[in-house]
């Protein structure tokens, strides 16, 4: 969102982009190999040591059962990070068939699909989602696949726009006149030039997967209690809010660390597009 | 311009049939049985005729068709069915929960429209490079911390630690102030990055150099010539931000343990609770069809480009959402 | 003080990433009251930056470096806020390029006059102001201007819009009138119009005009004094007369050697006359209609085997859509079209796509035509690679043949085509067209987007390769000037029919149709006082062309913008 274009600021602006990317990594880390980041166990405490604030022993502090924060916040990684994964990639995939289909189908099918989109973007996706999950039943897995689903109207309409401007543009026109045949105008021109912008929204709309699931998990429809869902580490920090600030504060700072860098990667991507 | 009232009459109307089938579809029509996702865990110690009662009590044993027909009949009627949890019915359950929700998410949007579109309007009128960078970044945190660590921040000091405001419950207005807060950030916050990419846009048009070149001052620029125009793609958003606005409730009534549609949301997704959920999302949608009435209604009076003829090409509202 | 505006040696560049461009690179410039000073260049000369910097309305990432602006002798560049404020509609008035982009599209346009009498204070009420805004547009040529007043900027046609525009820069009654490519959006018929409209005001109220144009003829016709600009700086000035007469720079010399003229003759092919016999393309009652308004109704014409047929219209006539029905790209209502004996209709699925190898299009736009991603080698072999032309070595050699054929550098190839110049792109469009030895080109306005110089260069490309290849050629135009250098006949389009045929020299010379009367006398260049009158020159926009009204409600049904964008080539230059 910052403007950031002022040739002044150009080397902060790679900086922070640097960082941001860092940043991912480290998190990216956490998920891959936990115990590299963080030696101690996150789902068994030590009884002496509970709720101690943040220290050097316990860079985030401890919980009421003397669980160490940190470890919870990495190995949650794993869970949440893959859970926005498979968010991304169920809307990624079922919304861009979607769109591709209504965009390159037309007529009736385009109308048809088109109106289905545009009702399942009038229900909030929150709402979407809790119907999904209503149904499936709790847990990360499920509660991703919602998510995905909630959000694939966005993909879908977004794909169709895409697929019909490049078939509108001139040079579709030119390729006909040409005398390329469908497929060959369909892989080599409209496929590549679609891809951008829909690969695009799937890196903006990483970080509200992770925003959105962490929601989901702190309403108790993620992973069951001891698993280490960020979500769901805020949300057992709710009893003690007025003694253990720290057990809702820095998971929640966390994740808006990862959406704020996800977005900033994101845009810079958009930006680079345009 | 009765067709065009007409024609959005109709349309409202089939997004609200149509939310109720796709609810319709995702409640019932998934894999699963409905009655052991109701009965939870708990569906072992039931007999296979007490759950075949279950079966017939709710109308499950019918073809798929039979009860999408009964239910979108019922529902006609207003009858959304009973709630499987405790046996009430599930409209007037709503409905008597809907007043406090309203009043929050009203209140909510009226913060969220005068915060959304005043730091929009302060960043990019202001003359200050450093001034515009710190406002235009504000909305970008906004949509990226959690509404309910914000929620829980409010409590603990306004509440907990400075005792200005009550954290929970349903008292009068002073309840009404943190969960308004808390609820209008994201949404605030997205109008104003709307807002503002539309005002720079529109900053840009040749219409404002003329503006300029009759010697017009900032204010009249800005305020006469670029704030109207911009604000048409955020009037759009309107009907999705307060659908967003009741789904966020969801979370917002949770955190401060507020009476109303959210926590009842909440509550039956985690008992499972078929009928009230389906009541919900139903209602979500009547409130983004009514508002996206209301914007219809407006719209060309804002852009008289809508009723005199020509088409032309609405700016699609940005449908990128996060709560 | 005579002098009303006096610039000297005035710097602007623009900053791109982290370089900075000069676009005005110390101009000395100099108007006096009541004069007409014409400012010339071609795209990228700065011209526009130039205007645009007098008033300071320069865009963002532009930045004045040095130089005074002195206006009624204060200095602008370094006075405050508020007296450029005042200055501003009062001391100058400002005419932009886009007429319709330039009307703020949510407000009246007479409450949009009315607002420069409000900020000067020159109303006593808003009764007042609109009845002054109302008056306003009346004499800046609007019929019915009280119903007008009440109307928005998309209800009038571009040309109303344009009037408008005017008369919000003089109601402010300034001395100066800052005119930036006031008509080159608009089509030539209604440029005329305005800009002697313009004259006629400006003269009656002695207003000194400061004319922004790319257009050395439109210069030549309306001011006194010609300042020729070129990549930022001046090069010549002098009287207009004399400077045409005698234009002492080479660049200025190029400029005028390059400009399209009626007087001019058709470039030399060396060609043998077109044969006669069956001719190549033989098109009877075409007709395509966009819901329910025919855009082309029933044109019959013919194109002789190595001929060129000129097909002239202004925007709204039905020539582009005709040239999309002629390659295929949109299917016709009714008609019959025959190439080379055989009937298009008739053809089957592989006939239809063989068609492709013997007719070839060449469009407006060409960067809109070239996939952004693709290389100029990858453009220009993919009709090879679609017919399956040779092995990849034989196709690589065909591009580098053909490239060569339009005169592009071999080391083009590798470049996209956001890398290459306006001129270079038409090139590679021509080349890719090309490719498949084609009997016939169809060029859809290929040089309206050019500078003149570039413009003369494909123009003369295109009669050499036309000689070498024994090309056929329908060449849609709105420019007759064009037409005099490249058709042997001209078919006038108007309002969707062919109003007149014949030999390009008969048409051109003793036009039978009055609207191709009306199109030749708006030609800018023709010595105005030999000429008969404009049938109805002023205000008569809306109806003595009756086409006109019936172009634009086309137009306006929204078929397509194809023909609509016909004339935006040159728009906006602030953007470079």
């Amino acid at each position: 969102m910052v403007d950031l274009t002022a040739p002044a600021l150009a080397p902060l602006r790679r900086f922070d982009l640097v960082l941001c990317g860092l940043w991912l990594a480290v998190v990216a880390g956490w998920a891959v190999l936990p115990g590299v980041f963080s030696r101690q166990d996150p789902l068994a405490g030590v009884a002496a040591e509970r709720l101690q604030p943040p220290s050097l022993r316990h860079l985030l502090g401890t919980d009421h059962l003397g669980r160490d924060l940190f470890a919870r916040v990495v190995h949650g990684a794993a869970l949440s990070l893959q859970a926005a994964l498979i968010a991304v990639g169920v809307a990624l995939v079922v919304g861009s068939a979607v769109g591709l289909a209504a965009g390159s189908l037309g007529r009736w099918a385009d109308a048809l699909i088109m109106r289905v989109v545009d009702v399942m973007l009038a229900i909030p996706a929150l709402l979407t989602a809790l119907a999904l999950i209503t149904a499936l039943g709790f847990g990360t897995v499920q509660v991703a696949v919602a998510v995905g689903i909630a959000t694939a109207a966005t993909f879908a309409r977004v794909m169709r726009a895409e697929v019909l401007r490049v078939r509108a543009a001139p040079y579709i026109g030119a390729a006909r006149c040409a005398g390329s045949r469908g497929w060959w105008i369909a892989l080599r021109h409209v496929l590549p030039n679609t891809a951008g912008p829909v690969l695009v929204l799937a890196a903006l709309e990483f970080g509200a997967a992770i925003l959105f699931i962490s929601t989901l998990s702190f309403l108790g429809l993620g992973a069951a209690p001891p698993a280490p869902e960020w979500g769901a580490l805020v949300s057992g920090g709710r009893n003690f809010l007025n003694t253990a600030w720290w057990l809702t504060t820095l998971p929640s700072l966390t994740v808006a660390g990862i959406v704020l860098a996800a977005n900033r990667i994101a845009r810079e991507l958009e930006h680079r597009r345009d | 311009m009765t067709r065009y009232v007409a024609q959005r009459a109709v349309r409202a109307l089939f997004v609200l049939w149509a939310a109720f089938t796709v609810s319709f579809a995702m409640l019932y029509l998934l894999p699963g049985d409905p009655v052991s996702v109701m009965l939870g865990g708990s569906a072992g110690t039931y007999t296979p005729a007490q759950i075949d009662d279950l079966r017939s009590q709710y109308g499950l044993d019918r073809s798929v068709p039979g009860q999408y027909v009964t239910q979108l009949w019922h529902a006609l009627h207003g009858d959304f069915g009973t709630s499987i949890r405790t046996g009430a019915p599930v409209a007037p359950m709503l409905a008597q929960a809907l007043p406090q929700t309203a009043l929050l998410a009203l209140t909510a949007f009226v913060l969220a429209v005068v915060g959304g579109l005043g730091i929009a309007l302060a960043a990019t009128s202001s003359r200050r490079p450093a001034v515009r960078q710190v406002l235009l970044s504000l909305p970008g945190i906004g949509t990226s911390v959690p509404t309910f660590w914000v929620g829980l921040l409010l409590v603990d000091f306004v509440s907990f630690r400075w005792r200005l405001l009550p954290a929970l419950g349903n008292d009068g207005w002073q309840s009404l102030v943190l969960p308004a807060v808390t609820l209008a950030l994201p949404c605030g916050s997205v109008l104003a990055q709307v807002f503002a990419k539309s005002l720079r846009d529109t900053l840009r048009e040749p219409y404002l150099d003329t503006a300029r070149a009759k010697g017009a001052g900032r204010a009249r620029v800005h305020l006469r010539h670029a704030a109207r125009n911009a604000a048409l793609p955020a009037v759009t958003l309107s009907g999705i931000i307060v659908g967003n606005l009741l789904a966020g409730a969801v979370v917002v009534e949770t955190v401060f343990s507020r009476e109303g549609v959210g926590r009842i949301t909440a509550e039956a997704v985690l008992g499972q609770d078929i009928p009230v959920v389906q009541g919900a999302v139903v209602l979500g949608a009547v409130g983004f069809v009514l508002v996206n009435l209301a914007v219809d209604a407006a719209y060309p009076v804002l852009d008289p480009r809508i009723t005199t003829g020509r088409p032309v090409p609405r700016k699609e509202a940005d449908p990128r959402w996060s709560i | 003080m005579t002098d009303l505006l006096s610039v000297r040696g005035l710097r602007v560049s623009y900053r791109t990433g982290r370089h900075t461009v000069p676009a005005v690179a110390g101009v000395d410039l100099t108007v006096r009251r009541g004069e007409v000073v014409a400012v010339v260049g071609e795209s990228g000369s700065g011209k526009s930056t130039l205007a645009h910097a007098v008033i300071g309305l320069l865009p963002e990432h532009a930045r004045t470096e040095a130089g005074t602006v002195l206006f009624a002798g204060t200095d602008l560049l370094t006075g405050t806020d508020r007296h450029l404020r005042a200055v501003r509609g009062r001391g100058i008035g400002f005419i932009p390029q886009d007429p319709v982009g330039s009307l703020n599209p949510v407000l009246p346009v007479g409450a949009q006059v009315a607002e420069v009498l409000h900020i000067h204070r020159r109303a006593t009420s808003r009764r007042d102001a609109l009845d002054q805004a109302v008056d306003l547009l009346d004499r800046a040529g609007l019929p019915d201007p009280r119903r007008c007043a009440r109307q928005y900027p998309h209800q009038l046609s571009g040309g109303m819009c344009q009037r408008v525009l005017i008369a919000i820069a003089l109601a402010g009654r300034p001395q100066l009138l800052i005119a930036d490519e006031p008509t080159s959006a608009l089509d030539v018929t209604v440029q005329r119009q305005i800009l002697d409209h313009l004259e006629v005001l400006a003269r009656d109220t002695g207003t000194a005009v400061l004319l922004i144009t790319h257009d050395l003829a439109v210069a030549a016709d309306r001011a006194q004094q010609i300042v020729v600009l070129s990549q930022g700086r001046v090069v010549e000035r002098g009287p207009a007369r004399a400077l045409l007469a005698g234009p002492a720079h080479p660049y200025t010399r190029r400029l005028v050697a390059d400009a399209p003229r009626l007087t001019d003759h058709r470039l030399e092919s060396g060609a043998a006359r077109p044969a006669a016999g069956t001719p190549l393309l033989s098109v009877r009652g075409l007709r395509k209609v966009y819901r329910g308004t025919p855009a082309v109704d029933g044109i019959d014409f013919d194109v002789a085997r190595g001929e060129t047929l000129a097909l002239v219209g202004e925007s709204g006539s039905g020539k582009s859509t005709t040239a999309r029905l002629l390659v295929g790209l949109d299917p016709p209502t009714a008609g019959a079209v025959r190439f080379d004996g055989a009937d298009v209709a008739a053809l089957d699925r592989a006939g239809r796509r063989d068609l492709h190898r013997r007719i070839q299009i060449v469009e407006q736009n060409p960067y809109a035509a070239m996939d952004p991603r693709f290389t100029v080698r990858q453009v220009v072999e993919e009709p090879l690679r679609a017919f399956r032309t040779g092995d990849r070595v034989a196709r690589q050699a065909r591009v580098a043949e053909l490239l060569d054929q339009v005169a592009l550098a071999a080391s083009v190839a590798a470049r996209r085509p956001a890398e290459l110049s306006g001129g270079q792109r038409q090139r590679v469009a021509l080349a890719r067209a090309l490719a498949l030895g084609p009997q016939l080109l169809i060029c859809d306005e290929p040089v309206s987007a050019l500078d003149v110089t570039v413009q003369a260069q494909i123009l003369r490309l295109l009669a050499r390769l036309q000689a070498e290849l024994g090309l056929s050629m329908l060449f849609i135009t709105h420019d007759l000037a064009v037409v005099r250098r490249i058709a042997d006949r001209v078919a006038v389009m108007w309002a969707g029919r062919l109003v007149e045929t014949g030999a390009a020299d008969d048409v051109l010379t003793g036009p039978g149709h009055p609207y191709t009367r009306s199109l030749l006398a708006a030609v800018p260049g023709v010595d105005r006082a030999e000429e008969a009158p404009v049938p109805g020159a002023d205000r008569a926009e809306e109806a003595p062309v009756p086409g006109v009204d019936r172009a634009e409600a086309v137009l306006n049904g929204g078929v397509s913008g194809v023909d609509g964008q016909a004339h935006h080539g040159r728009s906006d230059t602030r953007s470079r």
